[in-house]
């Protein structure tokens, strides 16, 4: 549809408006006729051949379909990954929420431009998420060589992620590698901690990030290396907090083995607060302090 | 309450049939009580003849029993000291801890 095909339906007592469609209907308007679905104006057509499309900020299968049977042909409208484009057949623009056809040309972005921008917003948004999962893969040191596996992708043993890490938790802990039947190779690398020290993993922001490394350099060494704060001490225990800025924190009980003398250090849960409270945690009782007879 | 290094001993009340009712309990024939993933070092009854290890299928997973008889039954461990435990039924607990990279609880690995 054009303005003069457009001008042409608005006549006789529908010279003002007409029903296009289920809530859409042909207006005219001071500067041109509109499409107008539900309260928005989808498309105007000006007296001089421009054409506006503007999706108001609804993104909807209705309004593209919408878009598309009454734009004037080759022009076109689709959506990737939630933004919108329109396109002639030869050339492709993004926009926002509303563009001018002008001729051969719109005011929108180049496809090329836009989707180069897309690309990078996304991969900028992923950034955080994808640096996790490459510390914690490094901390549980299983990984997947999918070189040899000679399944389609559906039935390979490792074919999630999930998968995967079911396969990985059946490796026993002496055992470093694994071929699974479908021909990929499970195996396990130990951690490197060389590059990590204790106040880089304290200035690690991401809580995901923080903990792979804490497991990486050993939850263990790392609470006595990091000096922490000693919340609360009785006979061979202490209860051990560690800050991690204003709200995340992570607690240990340290013990003395009374046989050998040496020293452990358990994690508990964060919001575990007393040593009374941790050793009741650890071995799932009720007062343990008071009920324990003989320790070694 | 014994406890033996991550290995803790609740003596129980209950007769053993209350305890066993309704479940399969699995005679452990070596007398293990906890066995060391890591260093190889068990937690085991020193002399089989005075006390019996169960293991029973519980909803949580399983759990441990020590059976003990008259004459009591020392637990021997490489690291730690030997405890005695008196006659009676107890329920073994695995200590636990947290793992802050994974978010859940775990048993410790000795």
């Amino acid at each position: 549809m054009n303005y003069s095909d457009a001008n042409s339906q608005l006549t006789g007592r529908c010279k003002e408006s007409r029903k296009l469609a289920n809530n859409t209907y042909l207006r005219r308007r001071e500067n041109g006729i509109a499409v107008q679905l539900h309260s928005t104006d989808i498309l105007l057509f000006a007296p001089n051949g421009n054409v506006r499309v503007n999706t108001g900020g609804w993104n909807t299968v209705t309004t593209k379909d919408r878009i598309s049977r009454y734009i004037p042909r080759p022009w076109h409208v689709w959506s990737e990954s939630g933004y919108m484009f329109i396109g002639n057949g030869t050339q492709e623009w993004n926009f926002h929420t509303s563009v001018w056809i002008r001729g051969n040309k719109t005011d929108g972005i180049t496809a090329e431009k836009a989707r180069a921008g897309i690309r990078e917003a996304r991969n900028e948004a992923m950034r955080p998420a994808n640096r996790a999962r490459y510390w914690i893969r490094k901390a549980r040191g299983i990984f997947v060589d999918r070189g040899k596996c000679e399944q389609k992708r559906w039935n390979c043993g490792t074919r999630s992620r999930w998968n995967a890490r079911k396969e990985a938790n059946r490796l026993q802990p002496g055992e470093m590698e694994k071929v699974l039947t479908c021909g990929c190779r499970l195996f396990r690398r130990a951690p490197v901690s060389h590059k990590l020290t204790v106040d880089s993993i304290m200035r690690e922001e991401n809580a995901a990030v923080r903990a792979a490394q804490m497991t990486i350099y050993g939850v263990d060494r790392f609470f006595l290396d990091a000096k922490p704060e000693v919340m609360e001490t009785y006979q061979d225990y202490s209860l051990l907090t560690l800050k991690f800025g204003e709200w995340e924190h992570a607690r240990a009980l340290k013990m003395v083995c009374p046989s050998t003398g040496a020293v452990y250090v358990q994690t508990v849960p964060p919001n575990v607060s007393t040593v009374a409270l941790a050793l009741d945690w650890i071995f799932d009782t009720e007062d343990y302090l008071k009920q324990v007879q003989q320790t070694t | 309450m014994i406890r033996q290094g991550d290995v803790l001993f609740i003596p129980v009340c209950d007769p053993w049939e209350t305890v066993t009712k309704g479940r399969e309990a699995k005679l452990q024939a070596r007398g293990i009580i906890q066995e060391g993933e890591v260093t190889g070092h068990h937690h085991r009854l020193e002399v089989l003849e005075n006390a019996e290890v169960f293991e029973i299928e519980n909803w949580q997973g399983p759990e441990k029993y020590v059976r003990v008889g008259e004459n009591g039954v020392s637990i021997v461990h490489e690291e730690h000291h030997t405890v005695t435990l008196p006659p009676g039924n107890y329920k073994v607990h695995i200590a636990r801890e947290y793992d802050y990279l994974g978010q859940f609880v775990r048993q410790v690995r000795d």
